[in-house]
């Protein structure tokens, strides 16, 4: 289909070409109205893990950098309306508060501000995970001679306005080869899935590994779901491990993956309608929001079935 | 709603049973052509009490028995005044004389205050030759930039000829050539309309207040009427312009019984481009081909059995072609590659006027209108005579419309004039057809081929209307015009059904004051699917299905006539119209995403535009002309774009102001000027950028460059604004006339935005700087071209 795009494209491309040789243009550089810079907090938290965000700027489109990250912002940190304490900077844009890992339920609220800048703040809830009770596996040939391995989850949808994703993982040993100067590397790294349910292909968005939905066709109800993983992930070493993991998202970061995957997809096409990205950074740009997971893990020996 | 409909029509017929009237009917023609003259005013003088005549030039007074003065006016036509002793019904066809030169620059309009007395609100007409007289790009006369001078009337992308009338989109208008719906009005991407104007006799344009008799549209009714042929001697017209040339030729077939009219244009960029193609081959002509093209026939032909029967064919065929493609050949060896580029409008008319009564005239229609939209792509080898790989690919769309209808006009009374009639269109929309060949016959790949054929498949339906107006003056200074469409729309397995109540009415305070207010509903059964970043050929129409619901709109207006004088007309209006079921792409969403169906790629949501308009304008004289300004906002709402916020429309334009002034020195020499202004159109421009979250995982955690903008169209790309000139040179001959026309086109070079980019520069000292550009089109131009009129 991608064909088909850039043969309409470029028909399009053609014609405007003669339009504007057969025409005049003149090109005279126009002034911008200066942006204040503003504070950009990204984090996505989990039960357990050390509360950490990062803190960059938004800079004028016209500057050269695509953003800067921030070193000396006062970053404060609230459960529950209470403050926890400032953050403290590591590296790269990151701040965290030593000690102090989300729990489920909490509401957690950052705030930065900065000399000269408007503050910015945002707030997310950690998310209860939802149990994966059952995971199938089966295996499919296509048409086209590939295979898949294919997980059924099938899972129980809380009572109220849910958001998914489904994502897989996988894990194998590089190298060794029997030379002691190339030592075996455990490599992790996430893997495509293909959304082989009618559900899916109506509902789902993939956005960076993950395929993320909505239970507005399911609410309150079991559902199943099923994705495929190609054969080919299984060849890249003799052991492969393949987690996958059900997310249970909050809705801020629902809008934020279908805004950002509709985002990328247009800023491509220049027939395409431009698309806004969600954020719920208030005086600023970014998202900060939650999402735990439940998740199975299956061992692969080569190009096989799970043991 | 019912009820009232049979209650107005119990009423209305109540009227015709009034006793000791007596009709005065018959037709109002051109005494030099032979042409009928559309909304000529019949009056009777001591009660100003009178019709005007309809789009046939018939007309319908119905008055006291006893002796009356009959006035006949039209605009530069002599009036004429007859005596008569009314007894019975009575039949008077009449011809009037024009009294100024054809030439002259004259504003179209009925006289005699008639827009203080009209109910009518919201409407404009132009004569072809106010048209004529306005100075243009490329001295190519245009109807829809014509149009676009009219408060309430914005122009799109620079120098293109789309119209969006009081914040409604390009698909809002109905745009009817001798009541024939034209889809695409278009040439060249919409730099030129399809209208060829030396064949065009009058253009109304009613932005509010809509009649019940016109249906189907939300935002305006443009009624474009073509000239029937000069039924006493054959003319010829033409014109050598800078890009194309243009002939009419009309005459009696059987004397003052049939006459014809033949119009033709062409367009020859192709034909002056080739030394510039011949170059870019490298000489190599033969073997390398470009252009583009377009071309209008317009051809009509009508018949008088007797004065209450006449029978007009009409026919209309423009297209536009753009190609592009090369040829290499060795000694067994040849490769061609060609793309195509098409799209056109087909529409005739045969319509059949009888006149069943002095008080009932009807007019039967019976249509056919079709759209097409044709791309293709070729790309072929062979070695020894041998096809060694095949590629094609085309696209095809449009929509084809057959169509039937019957109107009456009838007159009970001298206080009543109705209208009602039938109305039934059989769709064919045809959403996007590729087919795909790709054969690799001699390359080793025996039976590596695939043909086949995708797309949305050809959608049918049926729209049937049926409506019933009243003029109706209930008091000396209060009339009204009140009428109820009906209609509906049967697609799949969907119905619609649309109850549309139109109510105008106007209020005399004096003689030379008038306040008007008007409220319509209006459906609109069909959707244009258009990208908003550029204006295409490939714009989409489809129906409204069982997922993407009819457009509605509601629209309220008031406003105030003022005439001082018989040379000067003052108008204030203002309007608030709400749509709902407006459709837009899905962020994200383009036309090239074949891969889904075109209901997938649509959000439906609403419309809200509001505004004031004011015209004033000078009619008569040697100077005329106007100024209008336009106070408005036009803002969407869809729930998916921009979440849900609202946002201002892409031709949301705040201050728009037009001048036209005319000036006729003599009888050789007359000028024009235009000058307008627009606020700038709103675009969606990205003025930030962050970072956004590119992954997320342990501690594989990286960010991307995102660009922010605050909502859809919330940019403003810099104030539009032009002047043009243009000065006529005539001159008699003894075969007839000519004219040079002399014009300059955005005359102080004025870089006026046709897009905006973001591109980087080279500082001096050799760093690069991003900046936004932007790109205008058209810089100063002059133009010339040469008319004549042969009689």
């Amino acid at each position: 289909m991608k064909l088909f795009q850039n043969i309409g494209n470029s028909l399009i491309f053609s014609i405007l070409l003669i339009v504007s040789v057969s025409s005049c243009e003149k090109i005279i550089p126009i002034d911008l109205p200066d942006q204040d810079r503003k504070i950009v907090i990204n984090g996505l938290l989990a039960p357990d893990s050390l509360v950490n965000v990062n803190l960059s700027l938004s800079l004028s489109v016209l500057e050269p950098d695509s953003f800067l990250y921030l070193s000396d912002a006062e970053v404060d940190l609230y459960r529950d309306n209470e403050l926890l304490g400032r953050m403290v900077y590591d590296s790269v844009g990151f701040y965290s508060l030593p000690g102090v890992r989300a729990a489920v339920g909490e509401e957690y609220r950052i705030t930065a501000t900065k000399a000269g800048m408007a503050s910015a703040e945002a707030t997310t809830t950690i998310q209860s995970p939802v149990s994966i009770l059952t995971l199938d596996t089966t295996h499919e040939i296509l048409d086209y001679g590939q295979q898949l391995v294919n997980f059924k989850i099938t899972f129980d949808d809380p009572v109220g306005k849910d958001y998914y994703g489904i994502s897989a993982e996988m894990t194998y040993d590089f190298g060794g080869f029997d030379d002691p100067g190339f030592p075996s590397e455990r490599i992790t790294t996430s893997v495509y899935l293909s959304d082989l349910d009618a559900f899916l292909e109506e509902e789902g968005v993939n956005y960076r590994g993950s395929i993320y939905f909505s239970d507005r066709l399911f609410e309150g109800a079991s559902k199943s779901i099923e994705v495929g993983v190609s054969d080919y992930a299984l060849t890249f070493s003799d052991t492969v491990w393949i987690t996958i993991r059900l997310e249970k998202i909050e809705e801020a970061y629902y809008l934020y993956a279908i805004s950002s995957q509709a985002y990328y997809e247009a800023h491509s096409n220049p027939f395409s309608e431009p698309v806004k990205v969600f954020t719920n950074v208030n005086g600023g740009f970014g998202i900060l929001s939650s999402r735990s997971f439940s998740e199975r893990k299956f061992i692969f020996w080569g190009t096989g079935y799970p043991r | 709603m019912l009820r009232l409909t049979v209650s107005m029509a119990l009423l209305l017929l109540s009227q015709s049973l009034w006793s000791q009237k007596v009709t005065i009917s018959g037709t109002l023609e051109d005494r030099n052509t032979g042409e009928k003259l559309i909304s000529a005013n019949v009056y009777e003088s001591s009660t100003l009490k009178g019709v005007a005549s309809n789009v046939y030039g018939f007309y319908s007074l119905t008055l006291p028995a006893g002796k009356v003065e009959i006035v006949y006016s039209y605009v530069g036509y002599q009036t004429e005044q007859i005596e008569i002793d009314l007894s019975r019904d009575t039949v008077i066809n009449l011809t009037l004389e024009p009294v100024i030169d054809i030439d002259e620059v004259v504003i179209s309009a009925e006289r005699s205050r008639s827009a203080v007395r009209s109910t009518q609100m919201s409407m404009t007409e132009l004569s072809a030759n106010t048209i004529k007289s306005l100075p243009v790009l490329l001295g190519e006369v245009d109807v829809l930039k014509a149009l676009q001078l009219l408060p309430g009337v914005k122009g799109g992308n620079e120098g293109t000829s789309g119209i969006y009338v009081r914040g409604g989109g390009p698909d809002q208008n109905l745009i009817l050539l001798d009541g024939v719906p034209v889809y695409n009005a278009n040439h060249l991407f919409g730099f030129f309309s399809v209208f060829n104007p030396d064949a065009i006799q009058t253009v109304k344009l009613i932005t509010g207040g809509f009649p019940a008799r016109y249906g189907g549209r939300l935002s305006s009714v443009l009624d474009i009427r073509m000239k029937d042929g000069n039924n006493k001697k054959f003319s010829v017209d033409g014109s050598i312009g800078l890009i194309s040339s243009k002939l009419t030729v009309e005459g009696p077939i059987i004397k003052e019984r049939t006459s014809f009219i033949v119009s033709a244009r062409r367009t020859y960029i192709d034909l002056l481009a080739r030394p510039l193609i011949r170059l870019q081959a490298g000489g190599d002509i033969d073997n390398f081909k470009a252009g583009y093209y377009f071309y209008d026939l317009n051809a009509k032909v009508n018949h008088k059995f007797s004065d209450r029967s006449r029978l007009f064919l009409s026919v209309y065929s423009g297209d536009d072609k753009a190609y592009l493609g090369s040829v290499q050949k060795g000694r067994d060896y040849r490769w061609e590659d060609e793309t195509g580029l098409g799209w056109g409008n087909f529409t005739t008319a045969l319509r059949w006027n009888y006149v069943i009564t002095p008080k009932l005239f009807s007019n039967t229609t019976l249509t056919y209108s079709q759209y097409n939209f044709l791309t293709s792509l070729l790309d072929q080898e062979e070695r020894d005579g041998v096809i060694e790989h095949k590629y094609q690919f085309s696209y095809n769309s449009g929509i084809v419309d057959w169509a039937g209808k019957i109107d009456f006009d009838y007159t009970p009374g001298p206080d009543h004039n109705m209208r009602f009639g039938y109305n039934q269109i059989y769709h064919t929309f045809k959403p996007g057809v590729t087919v795909f060949l790709m054969d690799f016959g001699g390359n080793g790949q025996e039976g590596a081929a695939i043909d086949t054929t995708f797309g949305n498949t050809n959608i049918y339906a049926h729209e049937g209307s049926i409506y019933l107006e009243d003029d109706w003056t209930i008091t000396p200074r209060l009339k009204a015009n009140l009428g109820i469409h009906l209609s509906g729309f049967k697609v799949r397995d969907s119905l619609y059904k649309s109850i549309e109540p139109r109510i105008s009415a106007r209020y005399m305070v004096n003689e030379k004051v008038s306040v008007k207010g008007a409220y319509t509903r209006m459906t609109q059964y069909i959707h244009l699917l258009t990208n908003s970043t550029i204006g295409l050929p490939t714009d989409l129409w489809v129906p409204a299905t069982d997922r993407i619901p009819p457009q509605k709109a509601q629209q309220f207006a008031l406003g105030v006539v003022y005439e001082p004088s018989d040379e000067w007309e003052l108008s204030l209006e203002g309007y608030y119209k709400m749509m709902d079921n407006l459709i837009e792409y899905k962020e994200g969403a383009s036309f090239f995403s074949v891969q889904d169906d075109w209901e997938d790629k649509l959000e439906v949501g609403e419309g809200l535009a509001y505004g004031l308009e004011f015209l004033a304008r000078k009619q008569y004289g040697k100077t005329s002309g106007w100024i209008g300004y336009t106070l408005s906002w036009s803002n969407r709402r869809f729930d998916s774009i921009s979440f849900g916020e609202w946002f201002p429309y892409r031709y949301d334009r705040r201050h728009d102001i037009s001048i036209v002034f005319n000036y006729r020195f003599n009888d050789h020499i007359d000028m024009g000027i235009t000058w307008v202004y627009g606020t700038g159109n709103a675009v969606t421009l990205p003025l930030e950028k962050y970072a956004s979250i590119g992954s997320w995982w342990g501690d594989m955690r990286w960010f991307d460059g995102l660009e922010y903008f605050e909502k859809r169209n919330s940019y403003r790309v810099p104030a539009y604004h032009r002047l043009d000139i243009g000065v006529n040179f005539r001159k008699e001959k003894k075969w007839g006339e000519r004219t040079w026309s002399l014009g300059l086109y955005n005359a102080y070079n004025r870089k006026n935005p046709f897009f905006l980019d973001f591109d980087k520069i080279m500082n001096e000292d050799g760093t690069t700087e991003s900046v936004l550009k932007l790109y205008s089109l058209f810089p100063l131009i002059p133009s010339i071209s040469y008319s004549f009129k042969i009689r």
